[in-house]
């Protein structure tokens, strides 16, 4: 019986390492995403906001939980445990029915309830909390079925008082009561990649989203990938270089934000305007990624506005996110150390490094026109090279040669020649039938100019598709 | 409740156990760094305890209210016990209380300069509605319309998402301060004017296809049975100076006011004249004139300068007058000073109109400059109300019903999150340094990310539900046409 006992135990744990090793290997980014989706803080306050709410417990634990999923295996071992957890109760309730094989039976039975709970974990709506009511509820019935014979009354108090601080109640808590439920789905592998590239870039690992992105297919190539393949490449200075990679490149440039995007969309685009230096429309995106967040909490985001903020010297409104985050168990360090009576000569020099690419004059937008925000930008300092980047990969992506040619001979000065703005000038030259002397004035390096007569003789040729004459013949 | 009480009670256990006394503390010489800043206010005799927190590292509070511990907590919060609060402050109405701050840090204790309340026997009225809502205007979501009591700390949902669904509402508005008459607005799909009349709620429609859209900003009759509304197109921009964010402005607008006992509209050409932009409708407490603002048309929002007008209406006949006044000129800066008037608010009494001032525009709480002016309707002096104005945007405001108080709401804090803060007014018309509303754990606003949106001042409790607006919402909304 007790080798029994042991072996189911043993099963169990097997299912939670399976978990855990699954989770690790194929879902670990849908982690990340939970835990910058919430803001946990610890002080009395918050915990207080909790008590009145339904299922506060659970809520609390959960919440809190979930912030360590910051920290890379973490998200999954948690996860893993609380299966584990769930399965061990759910065994050793069950065993108090008095059947044959009820060893057996229940360790079926708790298994299959981790598995399923497992798949609720794909779910990237899914939250913990739903896992730790679980675990209550079954630790209560167990409990409750221990403590029956001695006194009834207290087993009945007992899962009463469990019940309401771990399972939502109330009328207006349908869609709690739905995502405590969980539902069964395939795992969402495309949003797994997706959420892959984006934290790879908001760790800095550049290196790692181009070559996540370069090996992935290209029927399962997102837009969220290609925009992240892009900034990372742009961040490395090679956006010119690596914007014909893709048969269909996406900078991002061209999204209008509001209501009816999709909220990855929306998540996406303030590290596009952060990167160029648009401190407004940086803001204003991650607010709108915060506001349309779970509950209005999205702790990646209030970290970006208090950098914002301390970009644009709006103290003030730095530190009022900055307190925020000193509360957290996981950016406590992060938001200190950048408190400004607190900041080392390295921040400060970040800080005003990128001061030096934010709009110094004031015009009015009316909407998110990527040109005329990139163009603003250089406007203000025409050093900014990601603003300049982004502005003439966009005119390309677009074939609009007489933008292209008014854009570079307007920003682009004494940088180095590349060759896609090479091949572009080549375009513009030949289409508008320039003279000799305009050739020599655009100064194409004669590779470049050679290749070009090449491909004028095999227009369309494959041959050509790393250029971008072949991207813009044959790119609808 | 009782799960709250519990915690409560078990933290206070915990930091109220061995305290120690404030003996030999060293003198400071300056006030203690608290937040919310309630150093030198005048309070009304009803307002709830004013916690606050000190801002640095402490072991230990002690506040002495003349003389008397009020206070005395573990950690840098100082919460007052509201039954004690209540009879200490009803003790001291017309009085000038002296509040002293000590602080330990270690073993040593800091006595810092004592500061003043000044309770003052004009309440304040006791309710307050507002919309929370994140700083970004131009887009929402799970807004909620809340009532608070100032008295204490209560608060609930007069409409919210959870029951109306994501959508957006606005301003809550009461007539006279009246609970029993007050509106709402909650839009998208069958939505409409929620008019609540003593707890019973319609829903009205109050748009014609000539007009540019459905009301916006909307004010009461002294009766209630008229609301002068304006219909604006809005627009949504940004301005590439990160430190100016966004900015809104009427691309369209026109006033007209509803009689929603009839169901009809009343219009006016000299108020939809197609080259003026008019809006802010506010009646005068005797409802004879209804107030608003009116621009002329221009090629650029930064020169959008709106002047503060009237015209006469008759309550008895529901027909506006044949002239319009320029009360106060938008092209006269030795009379504004600043540019663009919004948000005209006569107090009750119909001494004085509180207005917003910024450089140009509708939409003051982006404008950091944007101030709150007053004119004394009986001498014609404007007040720049250099006290109450901060170096954010200070609108919204709203007057209690015994014209000695008012509300507004002020970003001065982090510009970018509004809370309501509250103004006295003696007889003489000199205001007080404003103070913000308490808040029952002290660092409610550092950790807030709402922002209080139009808070209104009511006498009562009003008489609905939240539940009560969801079931309206499923009403046929009520048509309005324009009165022959």
């Amino acid at each position: 019986m007790h080798q029994i006992k042991h072996k189911s135990i043993i099963a169990i744990g097997i299912v939670a390492i399976a978990a855990f090793a699954f989770f690790v290997l194929c879902y670990q980014y849908h982690f990340y995403y939970k835990e910058q989706n919430q803001i946990f803080l610890l002080t009395a306050d918050f915990f207080c906001a909790y008590t009145s709410t339904p299922a506060w417990l659970a809520n609390y634990i959960g919440d809190l939980l979930t912030a360590f999923f910051y920290y890379r295996y973490l998200g999954p071992l948690i996860v893993a445990m609380c299966v584990f957890v769930l399965g061990l109760y759910t065994y050793k309730t069950l065993k108090f029915i008095n059947i044959r094989h009820i060893d057996v039976v229940a360790c079926i039975v708790a298994i299959i309830i981790m598995l399923l709970e497992c798949v609720y974990h794909l779910s990237v709506t899914y939250q913990l909390a739903a896992t730790i009511g679980k675990i209550f509820l079954v630790a209560t019935i167990y409990q409750s079925v221990y403590w029956y014979k001695k006194a009834w009354w207290s087993s009945l108090s007992a899962i009463i008082i469990f019940m309401l601080i771990t399972i939502p109640y109330g009328k207006h808590y349908k869609a709690d009561i739905k995502q405590y439920i969980g539902s069964v789905r395939a795992p969402e592998t495309i949003l797994e990649r997706d959420f892959a590239v984006d934290n790879e870039y908001y760790f800095g690992n550049y290196g790692r989203v181009l070559e996540m992105v370069k090996h992935t297919p290209n029927e399962q190539l997102t837009q969220e990938m290609l925009f992240f393949y892009y900034l990372s490449a742009a961040q490395m200075g090679q956006l010119p270089e690596r914007l014909l990679d893709f048969s269909n490149p996406y900078l991002g440039t061209f999204e209008k934000i509001g209501p009816q995007t999709p909220h990855i969309l929306i998540n996406n685009m303030h590290e596009l305007y952060w990167f160029i230096g648009d401190m407004t429309y940086a803001e204003r995106a991650a607010m709108m990624t915060h506001v349309f967040s779970p509950q209005n909490r999205n702790v990646r985001m209030i970290k970006r506005m208090a950098e914002i903020n301390l970009v644009t010297a709006d103290t003030a409104a730095a530190i009022k996110y900055l307190r925020i985050l000193e509360k957290t168990p996981i950016y406590s360090n992060w938001a200190k150390r950048r408190m400004p009576d607190a900041q080392n000569e390295t921040l400060r020099n970040q800080i005003a490094h990128k001061q030096l690419y934010i709009n110094a004059t004031d015009d009015m937008q009316y909407g998110d026109d990527a040109y005329v925000i990139l163009t603003q930008l250089l406007n203000s300092n025409p050093n900014n090279d990601a603003a300049l980047n982004y502005l003439l990969c966009s005119d390309l992506l677009t074939k609009q040669m007489d933008t292209f040619w008014r854009d570079y001979n307007n920003y682009y000065g004494a940088r180095r020649h590349r060759k896609l703005y090479d091949e572009a000038l080549c375009i513009y030259l030949a289409g508008t039938e320039a003279s000799a002397e305009q050739w020599r004035q655009a100064d194409i390096s004669a590779d470049v100019q050679a290749r070009f007569d090449e491909y004028c003789k095999q227009r369309g040729s494959s041959l050509f598709s790393d250029t971008y004459w072949y991207y813009f013949d044959t790119h609808k | 409740m009782l799960k709250k009480f519990f915690g409560f009670a078990l933290l206070l256990i915990l930091m109220t156990s061995c305290l120690s006394l404030p003996d030999n503390a060293a003198i400071v010489d300056s006030m203690p760094p608290i937040y919310p800043d309630y150093t030198d206010i005048t309070i009304p005799q009803n307002i709830a305890p004013l916690n606050f927190l000190i801002r640095s590292d402490v072991d230990e509070t002690y506040v002495e209210v003349d003389g008397v511990c009020m206070s005395h907590r573990r950690g840098n919060e100082v919460i007052f016990e509201i039954d004690d609060w209540k009879r200490f402050i009803s003790n001291a109405v017309d009085t000038t209380l002296s509040v002293t701050v000590y602080t330990r840090s270690g073993g040593q204790w800091l006595k810092y300069k004592p500061f003043a309340w000044n309770v003052v026997s004009d309440s304040i009225d006791a309710f307050l509605t507002y919309r929370l809502i994140e700083p970004d205007y131009e887009i929402y979501q799970n807004i909620e319309l809340r009532e608070r009591c100032v008295e204490n700390f209560e608060e609930r949902n007069i409409s919210t998402y959870k029951i109306v669904g994501n959508r957006c509402m606005n301003c809550h508005t009461y007539s006279n301060r009246d609970a029993n008459r007050s509106m709402m607005y909650v839009r998208g799909e069958n939505g409409g004017a929620i008019l609540n009349t003593n707890g019973i709620l319609r829903k009205l429609n109050i748009k014609t296809p000539e007009m540019v859209s459905p009301s916006v900003y909307f004010h009461f009759s002294p009766s209630g049975q008229y609301v002068a509304f304006s219909s604006n197109v809005i627009i949504p921009a940004f301005h590439s100076k990160p430190s100016k964010r966004l900015e809104v402005y009427d691309s369209k607008s026109d006033v007209y006011v509803a009689d929603v006992e009839h169901n009809t509209i009343i219009s006016s050409p000299l108020l939809s004249d197609s080259t003026t932009f008019e809006t802010f409708p506010t009646f005068s407490p005797d409802g004879r004139y209804v107030y608003y603002c009116a621009a002329p048309l221009v090629d650029r929002v930064d020169k959008l300068q709106y002047s503060l007008c009237r015209i006469a209406f008759d309550e008895t006949s529901g027909a506006f007058g044949n002239q319009v006044d320029t009360v106060i000129d938008a092209t006269n800066p030795a009379i504004v000073g600043k540019g663009s008037v919004c948000h005209p608010k006569i107090s009750p009494d119909g001494r004085y109109l509180l207005y917003t001032v910024a450089a140009y525009g509708t939409f003051p709480i982006w404008h950091p400059e944007a101030d709150l002016q007053m004119l004394d309707l009986q001498i014609g002096k404007v007040d720049t109300l250099s006290i109450v104005n901060s170096a954010k945007s200070d609108t919204y405001h709203s007057w209690s019903s015994n014209s000695r108080w008012f509300v507004f709401a002020s970003k001065r804090d982090d510009g970018l999150y509004g809370k309501p803060y509250f103004c006295h007014l003696d007889e003489q018309g000199r205001v007080s340094k404003p103070f913000v509303l308490p808040q029952q754990t002290p660092t409610f606003y550092d950790y807030n990310l709402k922002s209080f949106n139009i808070p209104e001042l009511g006498r009562g409790k009003l008489p609905f539900t939240a539940e009560a607006v969801g079931r309206a919402m499923q009403l046929e909304s009520e048509a309005f046409q324009f009165a022959n």
